[in-house]
């Protein structure tokens, strides 16, 4: 309680402010990510009393998960990974006109999941976070394979075409240093190539420039996107809409304590949880609210438990958590046990400002839901140029590099073949995200065990997520023996 | 239709070009304009910003220890000029690197380098400059590796630690921050002087190897002493032993490989550097500004937060260790097989 009254000064409440809106304003941006937009601004935090550099840091961590969701409903870019998902059906709500219903339910879901989190950072996280730590690279390797599984959930209308979309994403997060060796690999000579290819330039490539390709050819028809209507879901809509956001901070919840993993996996599974539990799962992908809602849930439920490892252990279990790690130290202060012993008030005043926070974020994001609406009905003629220049200002600002700029004007054009090939882009940048974890964790598990490929089975967790791993094949492919439609998914236009 | 079409595509163009042009425009301002009196007997330098590059991304040890010495540093270069931070991420460190080797040799322009991207990237073909391209000028920041087991572990001390892996060949799995680092290229090392036989398991980063270390999926750790510390001092990691030429105060009976006769001794080290085409002059008094930076105060405090032991080497010393290790790193890197 005493973390309330310090993080509720004046002061302290301005930064907590002043670090979600500018998560929001990161989120919203094409290129600006949570990682880059806290790396930026920690130098500026030099000055400034732990406690306030922490709440904003923090709030910019949180609010631009938020934010990430805005630029996936309405212009089809995700801001950052975890929102890949929300693409595919807030978009399709966009389109109908239902921006502002897509963005008040993820509004909602966020606040649900990231309160949640918090509740469980508050309580129950020293016992959790010991627990996760089980999860070694046998366990995470085997998550990530029942993860690749639920893709199939995105596939789209053609199997194969799927598995061209997900391959294509595979080979390419290969690009870059080898994880065992540490030599080069598929750079052809190019430095910029060494750290790999970044996400992010490659979703606002294939997502963003190849959007604007693609409506570029479609000009004459149809220019005006539907009109806004109404914030709210229908009346038929809140109790499922509730339903997924209550599964998705389940699962979220979970995935975020597993060291290493990311918001993406947590939305992909609830994503496809929800196609499966729906009475009629061909409303996905063609704007189906419970496919906004339980993903969104999800990515703040885990962006909000994958700081139990930070605060109980000290150790940061994704690379914005990293860098939030790094300003602690710059500032003095060691998360982990000792914190709450040494600087107690400090640690409450943070979780506090983070209850705070998301209720700010709340408030004022189911008025600006509304707002963002209307943006979506800016004719293309004009926002498409905007788009245009925001991503390519975004694609620079990633790592200062012109480089990257031209990179993601390549994967424009790839984006815009495959748009018009019907292969899933989602499917590319999932596995593109995916891949090098996946590598990684195979690579360190059989170096653990010498090779042997026996040290899945063996250890009951990894053993656990493979039987069902299998099992969702096995129901799968038997799925499509009964009924061919089933196996190849629905339709999904991405 | 069709023209509209064609407009929209000629726009899209339009727009590339415009900020493609204005992108790159950007970067090569200051560089230009500078070498006037350069030849004068007397350096007039510097007369305008230095403009110093991070190789690394914001928030990071590196970039911190820069910016708190450039915060500093109008206090002591001549003409109460200043120094500000340009990050250029990317290629571990190469990328960075890079810039400066292709900048004027004005000094305008040097670079925060640290050990990877100088000494041991450079023995990649890919890697397009080599130590030589670098005049140093500073070190400014050295800190050590320690190997850490889990608190359990039934390994104690060295002795132990020997003990266990030459009974054991290839059996203590130990993780880094990730291949072809220093620290593995550390271990590496170890094996070829004392034909012990480990097993790598990389990570990304310091902080999930110790992660999958305290959650018992390996055996031990080598990280920098500064990653190891706080698990240290909480009790939940010991200290088997240091590589590096220094032990931190907090780990002073923790031994020394080389106080154990094996001759392994890189530190992980940041030092500024500048184009080899600068000339001597304006390196010395880039030198006699950072040094007298390195002494100051707040500099001194901003390290200590960070948990960056200040360990000044001359312009000489500097090169010796830079020679050094590059030459070290080849060795162990032939002898592991790796380009």
């Amino acid at each position: 309680m005493n973390g309330f009254v310090q993080a509720l000064t004046w002061k302290n409440l301005l930064f907590c402010i002043l670090g979600v809106s500018v998560g929001m304003f990161v989120g919203v941006m094409p290129g600006l990510g949570p990682v880059a937009g806290t790396a930026i601004l920690i130098p500026l935090t030099y000055g400034m009393e732990p406690t306030s550099a922490i709440i904003m840091l923090s709030g910019i961590y949180y609010g631009a998960m938020y934010g990430g969701t805005i630029t996936s409903v309405l212009i089809n870019i995700p801001g950052e990974a975890a929102s890949v998902i929300t693409c595919i059906d807030g978009h399709q709500l966009a389109k109908q006109g239902r921006a502002g219903v897509a963005l008040g339910v993820s509004a909602i879901g966020s606040f649900v999941g990231g309160i949640v989190a918090l509740i469980g950072l508050t309580f129950i996280g020293p016992p959790l976070a010991d627990f996760a730590l089980r999860f070694g690279p046998p366990e995470f390797f085997s998550l990530m394979l029942l993860g690749l599984m639920m893709l199939v959930g995105l596939m789209g209308k053609s199997l194969i075409k799927g598995f061209i979309a997900a391959i294509f994403g595979l080979l390419l997060s290969f690009i870059g240093i080898d994880p065992i060796s540490g030599s080069t690999r598929f750079t052809f000579g190019l430095p910029e190539f060494f750290g790999g290819i970044d996400f992010v330039i490659v979703a606002m490539g294939l997502f963003g420039i190849s959007e604007i390709l693609f409506n570029a050819d479609n000009q004459h028809k149809a220019d005006k996107p539907a009109k806004v209507k109404g914030l709210f879901p229908r009346k038929d809509e809140w109790a499922p809409a509730m339903k997924s956001i209550g599964r998705g901070t389940g699962i979220g919840f979970l995935i975020g304590l597993v060291p290493g993993a990311n918001a993406v996996l947590s939305s992909l599974a609830s994503y496809s949880i929800e196609k499966k539990v729906s009475k009629n799962p061909d409303r996905f992908g063609n704007g189906a609210i419970e496919g906004v809602a339980g993903p969104e849930s999800a990515n703040n439920a885990t962006s909000g438990s994958s700081l139990i490892p930070l605060f109980t252990l000290g150790l940061p279990s994704s690379p914005t958590v990293a860098v939030i790690l790094g300003a602690f130290i710059m500032h003095g202060l060691q998360p982990g046990p000792k914190m709450f012993r040494e600087n107690a008030d400090f640690a409450w005043a943070v979780i506090a400002s983070m209850f705070i926070g998301n209720i700010i974020l709340l408030v004022m994001n189911l008025p600006l839901a509304n707002i963002w609406g209307k943006v979506a009905q800016v004719p293309y003629k004009i926002l498409l140029p905007l788009i245009m220049i925001f991503t390519m200002v975004g694609a620079y600002t990633v790592k200062n590099s012109v480089f990257d700029i031209g990179i993601m004007i390549l994967f424009g054009f790839i984006g815009y073949l495959m748009k018009k090939l019907e292969i899933p882009i989602a499917a590319t940048v999932l596995t593109l995200v995916l891949g090098s974890q996946l590598e990684s964790s195979l690579l360190q598990s059989l170096a653990i065990s010498n090779g042997s490929a026996s040290i899945f089975f063996a250890r009951p967790i990894s053993a656990v997520l493979l039987v069902l791993t299998a099992l969702i094949l096995v129901g799968t492919i038997l799925a499509g023996v009964k009924n061919k439609k089933e196996l190849l998914g629905t339709d999904i236009e991405i | 239709m069709n023209k509209f079409k064609l407009f929209s595509k000629a726009a899209i163009v339009g727009i590339l070009t415009l900020s493609l042009a204005a992108c790159g425009g950007g970067e090569k301002q200051g560089a230009s304009s500078a070498a006037s009196g350069k030849n004068e007997a007397k350096v007039d330098f510097p007369t305008k910003p230095v403009q110093m590059i991070v190789p690394f991304s914001p928030g990071g040890t590196t970039d911190s220890a820069a910016r708190a010495l450039a915060a500093v540093a109008n206090k002591y270069l001549p003409n109460e000029q200043s120094v500000t931070i340009i990050n250029k991420d990317g290629g571990a460190g190469t990328i960075g690197m890079s810039d400066v080797v292709q900048a004027k040799g004005d000094g305008y322009t040097i670079g925060m380098a640290t050990s990877g991207p100088i000494t041991i990237k450079t023995h990649s073909k890919e890697v397009a400059y080599k130590p030589e391209d670098f005049k140093p000028v500073i070190q400014v920041v050295a800190t050590p590796n320690v190997l850490v087991v889990k608190a359990d572990s039934k390994i104690k001390n060295f002795d132990d630690w020997m003990e266990y892996v030459k009974s054991n060949p290839g059996k203590f799995t130990y993780g880094t921050s990730g291949a072809g680092l220093t620290q593995h290229i550390t271990m590496e090392n170890v094996q070829v002087k004392t034909g012990l036989k480990t097993k790598h398991v990389p990570f990304k980063g310091g902080a999930p190897a110790l992660t999958a270390l305290l959650g018992g999926n390996i055996e031990g750790a080598l990280v920098q002493t500064t990653e190891g510390l706080p698990h240290i001092q909480e009790g939940t990691l010991r200290p088997i032993w240091i590589s590096g030429t220094f032990k931190p105060d907090e780990l002073k009976d923790v031994p020394l490989l080389t106080e154990k006769d094996i001759d392994v001794e890189p530190d992980v080290w940041t030092g500024i550097v500048a184009p080899s085409s600068v000339p001597d002059e304006v390196v010395t008094i880039l030198h006699d500004a950072f040094k007298k930076g390195l002494e100051d105060p707040s500099v001194i405090e901003a390290f200590n937060k960070i948990g960056a032991d200040p360990v000044y080497k001359s312009t000489e010393d500097f090169q010796s260790i830079i020679d050094n290790d590059y030459k070290v790193n080849g060795e162990v890197l032939k002898a592991i097989g790796i380009k």
